[in-house]
Order: structure tokens, then sequence, then C-alpha cells
């Protein structure tokens, strides 16, 4: 076994609070997941990665750094990793799931925002994270009034650089998103001292389609009446498609799909008889798991995440057909703009996207989940519950944060909520 | 060690070292009581190196909601 402590003390972490997570999070692993019946054997790679989730993955960006690389961290679906990846430098999410990161972040933020932001900033002040010491520089974005001003309290301790996102989709602002990812760019460049050639850039391109190309076929195998993975697993792979290496990743998550492609053929289900859900909303950063273990041990299998921690991190591909930079910086710009995220406005293609994957995923019903104060998905729920019902698509709103306290008040709401669909 | 067991028809599941093991966390084989005997015989004749073989009396409880 690699010495993890040697590593998290050269990372100067925080030993003694890093420990408690470490005293608590083997256990909710082997609630939430080793309970689960009759799961695909080639889980085995992201359950390794998960079991050592402080060891394996930094102990290889520690490698990476002492040969001169360079790791971005980045805290959000709309960062292209292609640019990163193309200075020869590793783009890494930076998880922030867990409430043990809240308090540490609350002694920055006010309460009452988002647990997500609070655990950004307690996982860096409170030196608890390996990720969070690793990353040389971190790229933050505008996505919430939230996250903007926390970056500037996380940029006093850290290098980081804000991405400002258009929040409009109008042809001038793809422009805009494009000359953001040339400044991007830049910084990258300098930061690695490796130029960004149209060949790097072409080949970080491909790998990062192949990467979303294989979580598509994750996604299209979950349609099938017989649901050959449950959402817990598969959101435990979104998870990890932020930080694992991408052409690892997509290897492992092909291998699991041609398991899943033979479980579809023999009829294998991990959900007899449970109602089909559909969860939209706030992303579920790791080890966030607690709306899919409610969900799942109620009666009910997630078919798909409309979430930054499933299909808005995926769909849709960068266009190829780019010759030169400029070209593919605007390819790459087109394909984030494609995001439908809260923050934009109008989104109505929001809603359009959820009636669409509810459809195509046969959902029974759609439980949005938004992560407390969250405002601008908060306020989106109300529309989307009046488009879901238009189309006759039982609906369930769910407002809540990462601790447990509410944990069996929900279960109650989403057991009620999947008796009800029959 | 975790292939070999899979290919002798043993149960195996990777999962975190418990707390109660090591500090360190890192990754163990979860293995099955009746077992242990048979996965010494193997990892022996096999040269598989382990740390140790210990038994919890730790249970998994998808209904505890608890989540670190």
């Amino acid at each position: 076994m690699a010495d993890n402590q040697k590593m998290w003390a050269e990372l100067g972490m925080n030993l003694e609070m890093h420990d408690m997570l470490c005293a608590v999070l083997p256990g909710a692993i082997g609630d939430v997941f080793m309970s689960q019946e009759n799961r695909p054997a080639a889980m085995d790679y992201f359950d390794m990665v998960l079991a050592d989730v402080h060891g394996l993955r930094p102990a290889e960006l520690v490698e990476f750094r002492k040969n001169g690389g360079k790791v971005f961290g980045t805290f959000c679906a709309y960062v292209p990793d292609e640019v990163i990846v193309a200075a020869g430098a590793i783009a890494t999410g930076l998880c922030a799931g867990s409430q043990f990161w809240v308090p540490g972040g609350e002694r920055y933020l006010p309460a009452n925002t988002c647990p997500l932001i609070k655990a950004m900033l307690g996982a860096r002040f409170d030196k608890t994270c390996p990720f969070y010491r690793l990353a040389d520089v971190y790229i933050g974005e505008n996505t919430c009034d939230g996250k903007k001003k926390a970056y500037e309290i996380l940029g006093t301790d850290v290098p980081l650089h804000v991405m400002d996102l258009p929040q409009m989709k109008r042809p001038k602002d793809y422009l805009k998103w494009a000359d953001e990812i040339k400044d991007l760019k830049e910084l990258v460049e300098k930061v690695t001292g490796n130029k960004v050639t149209e060949e790097k850039l072409a080949e970080a391109i491909k790998l990062i389609n192949a990467k979303r190309a294989a979580l598509e076929r994750l996604y299209a195998l979950r349609r099938n009446k017989n649901v050959p993975i449950s959402g817990t697993d598969t959101l435990l792979i979104s998870q990890i498609a932020y930080y694992d290496d991408p052409a690892r990743f997509t290897a492992m998550v092909n291998k699991l799909c041609d398991e899943l492609d033979q479980r579809v053929a023999d009829g294998v289900s991990v959900a007899e008889g449970k109602k089909r859900i559909l969860i939209s909303g706030t992303p579920m950063a790791i080890p966030n798991w607690k709306l899919h273990n409610l969900v799942e041990t109620s009666g009910g299998v997630v078919v798909c995440e409309e979430t930054c921690t499933g299909t808005r991190y995926f769909e849709n591909q960068v266009d190829e057909s780019g010759a030169t930079l400029d070209e593919m910086i605007q390819n790459i710009a087109d394909r984030y703009m494609g995001i439908n995220c809260a923050c934009f406005t109008p989104n109505t293609a929001r809603a359009d996207d959820v009636i669409r994957l509810a459809k195509e995923s046969k959902a029974d019903g759609v439980i949005d989940v938004n992560l407390m104060f969250c405002q601008t998905y908060d306020i989106e729920g109300r529309s989307l519950e009046e488009r879901c019902k238009a189309e006759g698509i039982p609906f369930l709103g769910i407002e809540t944060d990462y601790t447990d306290n509410d944990a069996q008040q929900l279960k109650t709401r989403i057991g009620a909520f999947i008796e009800l669909l029959g | 060690m975790y292939r070999t067991l899979k290919s002798n028809s043993l149960y195996a599941q990777i999962s975190p070292t418990p707390r109660e093991l090591s500090v360190c966390c890192g990754v163990s084989l979860l293995v099955k009581g009746e077992d242990v005997s048979r996965i010494k015989e193997i990892a022996s004749s096999g040269n598989l190196n382990y740390i140790s073989i210990e038994g919890l009396n730790n249970t998994f409880d998808n209904t505890r909601h608890k989540y670190g």
C-alpha cells in the first residue's frame, strides 16, 4: 500500500483533520455502493478509484508535477479540458460534495451560500483535499454570484483565473466565449511553457470527444427496459470523469459498456419492478450520493441525470472539422455554449432537454433536486414543473444540502412520490 | 490478488480500507470469512503479497443514509 500519509504531509495537508474524513468515508462507500446487488464486474475499476480517492490519482499528479507538469483545477462543466490537455497539462475537477468541508467554508462565506461553494473554500482552506493542494492554477467561471465572489476569496490563497461565461446565447455571446477560451489558451501556454498547436488541439478535441462518446454510450444503455446498471454506480462514474486520466477513463467506461451490452442482451436488470426516475438539477460533486441512494432504496432506479454530473457534461461533441486554431476554438466554444445551465437567460432549452431525456429514458417521473441557496436552479424549478406537468410527466421538486439531517424526511417524500407513480 | 481471487471464483470486492485498519485509507479487498484459509493458500502459492487479513464487525446498511 502506498504511503498516502507521507504524500499528504508533503502536500501540506492537515492530516489530523483529514483523518476525520478518512474515518467516515469507507462506511458511507460500503453503505451506498457495496450494499448494492448484482453490480457489473467492470465497476471494479471505479471502485478502486473511489476506494483510494485521495491516494491513487493524487499520486499520479504528484509524479506528473515532479517532471515539470502543470495541473489545472476546475469547478464546472463549462471549462474546456481540451485547451488544458493540448498544452500538455492535466485538468482535474476539484471535488466539493461533502458536508465535511462546509463548516470550513462558512468561516469565509455567509451561511446562506450553497453547500458546493462553501465546500470549495473549506476543502482549500482546511487543507483536507489533496486535489486542492495539487492544482497549480484554479480555473473558475462566473456561473453564479456565489461562485464569483467565492473565487475572490479563493484567489487570495492560490493562483486563480476566472472565465467570463456569457449569460445569454446570442451570436455575439458565442464569439465572446471563444475569446474567453483564447485567454485560457494563453494562460495555459504561459503556465506550462508549451504552445497549443493546431495538431495538439485537434488531438485533445478527439480525446475529450471520445470520453463524451463513452459516457453517451453508458447513458444510452440505461434507456433499456432492463436497466443494466444502477443510477448510483453511474453517478460515481460521472463524478470520476472530472478527475481521472481521460484516455484511461474512456477505455474503462467502454469496457463497462461492453459488459452492459451483454447484460442487455441477456435481459439482466438491477432494478426489476422499480420506477424509472430522471434526476434534474444542480451538480452532485463527489462524494454527494445522497439523492441517488435515497431514490434507489425507495423503490426507484435513476435512469438519467440532467445535471452537470450527467448529460450536461457529455452531450454534444466538439466539431472535429476545424483546421485552424481559431476554427477549433470557435467549435469548442459552440459545443460548451450548448450546455443549458440555469445561469443563462432565457433558458427554456433546459426544460426541453429534461422533457426529451425523460422520454428517451422512459422515465416514470422527474425529481428536480436543487442545492440549497442555488437561486437560479431553484427559480427554474417552477417552470420546469409546469413543463413536465403539461407533458404528463410526474414531477417532484426537492431542495437539500449535504447534511444527513433531512434524509428521513426526503425518504418519506420520495417514497410517497414513487408510490404514486403506480 | 483481486484478479487471482476472481479467477478462482472467490468473492472479492475492491473497497476502501476501513479507518480501524489503516490511517492511510487505501485499497483493500473485501472477502468472505469462510474463504480466508483458501485465500491464504492461493496467495502463498502465487507469491501474492498482502499486509494482513483482518475481520471487522461492520455491516453495510443502504438505509443508514450517512454520507460523510
